[in-house]
């Protein structure tokens, strides 16, 4: 680092710092074309630096081994800082997705990720290939294919997120809120909403009710199923709360099962089973 | 073995004694022999600038380095708001929510939505007030200037009741304004003896929620304008003009919309105001969230920082917790064509307009 430094602090041009040979006397004044003369590494150290004092010409030393004058004045060895590369944000790879990756893409997909996880897990692990023209050419039947895919398709597609979605579901359960004073019979669309509400977003086609209607006359827990994309089925048990709106006595859920003690009381009957297990 | 006595020390002691015997009028200490203040006002004014700057000290609590951040940052960009996050959509039939960016709707669309859930076999609350929040950008091109929050009464084109307390002062020297006033049902209307009661401090300005003016008495009233401040009757929030008996039924019978700033943010300010209630029909809710967004557009200021004024609206019922997003810019109505007079009153207004300076700070 410093080696290189004290080179860039050695060339002869008045304005910035390069590490352009240094018998060459081009003189860069823009940041730009000083930045592009700029061998880039790959540890991202380099510091480019701009003299706070343009030394006049006669101080600079005249030809290549000018013995007289090796050094400038000290006064002159006074810098400013441009830019230091490791400040700069990393730019995010684009990579051909070879295979479906959860959470990133489908195979034939052209994704930008970050650095990291390209070159940690998705190249070495050959779930992706560069994107290099060489690669876009051998992999043009699946890039091809994919693009169809997505063009011809009716209806819900597979997406990249689908394994992530069916994980959450297996390991959800579905809290129901319906109202204690008046009367209901659970449909679809409570479903749906009460989805909506946990933060999933499901059709009502994909959702298969039970067999046995559930009314607040006999409110229960159930399971339902759900029908991913069609394909995947997914059961989701189902716990219900009973709100009370306006001024009455609100029953709190407990942890024994769907309803508050106050709510078990009120509605309990020998026929119904009232406290279903959770 | 004693040591010998130090010089330093003999010569201190004696320089003691000295002193002590020299008289009190040619020692050190000063008397003051004048018993009044050499310049009169002096004190009074270091007094008066040392409780300026006292005002004008935020306390500070402590904070940690990465909420403090979050606080000045400007909220409504947020880091994934990139465009490739906004043009991410949905192919699934069933999805997370959190994948992709919240849905743009329609004010029927988003009523629709929030009627589900209140209907009288789920929340059971139909009647309730429907809410729009709005997100204000108060940037404004200078870095260390800030729009001020702003409050406003707005008509609203449906009607629908908003229990609000409210008190209003009408100071009108015509009659005929005042009897007219009274009638709508202002809580005190009066001419200049009513402004010589605010003067001596016999009535409270604290009182009235909003002070109602008519041209006439705007010569009068300029005596007590250090007093009322903010409550200085004003053309741009309708309570200064020549019609006081329409000045007085918007008021009574408007909704108030109240930009607020969270303690210690100035780049950004939240509206929470009701625009009717969820059993209206879906088209005049859409009038009135329609009307509330562009009377909010009204605000921005002249210079701002960016064109999008309003980042966020959103429709709300609660005590739900689900907002659903609104496509703000189909209601935004592309401002009138301005003549030179406009342009004129622009200015001044500009000019006028109340900005705050904020201590450049970090």
């Amino acid at each position: 680092m410093l080696r290189v430094l004290s080179t860039l602090v050695r060339t002869r041009s008045p304005l910035f710092l390069t590490k352009t040979s240094p018998s060459s006397q081009t003189l860069l004044l823009d940041r730009q074309a000083a930045c592009e003369g700029l061998e880039v590494h790959q540890t991202r150290n380099t510091w480019i630096l701009k003299r706070k004092w343009t030394p006049p010409l006669n101080k600079l030393p005249r030809y290549e081994d000018d013995k007289r004058r090796r050094h400038l004045p000290s006064r002159f060895h006074v810098y400013e800082l441009v830019e230091h590369r490791d400040s700069v944000p990393l730019k995010p790879l684009e990579v051909l997705l070879v295979e479906n990756v959860e959470g990133i893409g489908m195979k034939g997909d052209i994704v930008k990720v970050k650095l990291n996880l390209a070159r940690d897990q998705l190249l070495p692990s050959g779930q992706a290939v560069y994107c290099s023209p060489e690669n876009l050419e051998d992999y043009a039947d699946l890039i091809e294919k994919r693009k169809k895919e997505i063009e011809d398709a009716e209806g819900p597609t597979r997406s990249a997120f689908v394994e992530t979605t069916l994980k959450y579901l297996q390991q959800m359960r579905l809290n129901i809120t319906m109202n204690r004073n008046n009367p209901w019979t659970i449909t679809k669309n409570h479903i749906a909403v009460s989805f909506r509400k946990a933060g999933v977003v499901v059709p009502e086609y994909a959702i298969t009710m039970p067999n046995d209607p559930i009314t607040s006359d006999n409110p229960r827990d159930f399971e339902i199923q759900l029908m991913v994309n069609r394909t995947d089925e997914v059961t989701v048990p189902c716990h219900m709360f009973l709100y009370a709106s306006g001024n009455v006595n609100r029953a709190a859920p407990d942890d024994k099962g769907a309803y508050g003690k106050l709510a078990e009381a009120e509605m309990s009957t020998p026929d119904q089973p009232t406290n279903p297990s959770p | 073995m004693a040591a010998p006595a130090k010089p330093g020390l003999i010569v201190l002691a004696q320089l003691s004694r000295l002193r002590l015997q020299t008289s009190p009028c040619v020692g050190t200490s000063f008397v003051q022999l004048r018993n009044y203040a050499a310049r009169k006002g002096k004190r009074a004014a270091v007094q008066k600038a040392k409780r300026a700057m006292a005002k004008t000290e935020e306390k500070k609590e402590w904070k940690p380095k990465r909420l403090l951040m979050k606080d000045e940052a400007f909220m409504g960009e947020r880091p994934q708001a990139t465009a490739e996050w906004l043009a991410r959509r949905p192919t699934d039939d069933v999805y997370l929510r959190a994948f992709y960016p919240p849905p743009r709707l329609s004010v029927p669309d988003a009523v629709a939505r929030l009627a589900d859930v209140n209907a009288p076999e789920m929340y059971d609350n139909m009647d309730g007030y429907l809410y729009l929040k709005l997100h204000l950008d108060m940037r404004m091109e200078k870095k260390n200037k800030f729009l001020d929050a702003f409050k406003r009464t707005v008509m609203m084109p449906n009607y629908f009741e908003v229990k609000e307390e409210k008190t209003v002062l009408v100071l009108c020297k015509s009659l005929a304004d005042q009897t007219k006033a009274r009638d709508l049902g202002a809580t005190l209307v009066g001419g200049t003896e009513i402004i010589k009661q605010l003067e001596k401090g016999k009535l409270d300005k604290g009182d009235y929620n909003t002070i109602i003016a008519s041209n006439d008495i705007i010569p009068d009233l300029i005596v007590i304008r250090g007093y009322l401040r903010k409550q200085f009757p004003n053309t741009r929030n309708d309570s200064l003009g020549s019609d006081v008996g329409v000045m007085v039924h918007n008021y009574l019978n408007g909704v108030t919309m109240q930009a607020e700033k969270p303690a210690g943010v100035h780049s950004y300010a939240n509206i929470v105001v009701p625009v009717g209630r969820l059993n209206m029909n879906p088209e005049e809710l859409e009038a009135n969230v329609k009307n509330m967004i562009n009377q909010a557009m009204s605000h921005k200021p002249n210079r701002a920082f960016s064109d999008k004024f309003i980042t966020r609206s959103l429709l709300t019922v609660p005590p739900g917790k689900e907002n659903f997003d609104l496509n703000t810019e189909s209601y935004i109505e592309a401002p009138k064509k301005s003549n030179k007079k406009d342009k004129q009153a622009d200015a001044g207004e500009e000019e006028g307009a109340e900005e705050s300076k904020m201590a450049a700070t970090n």
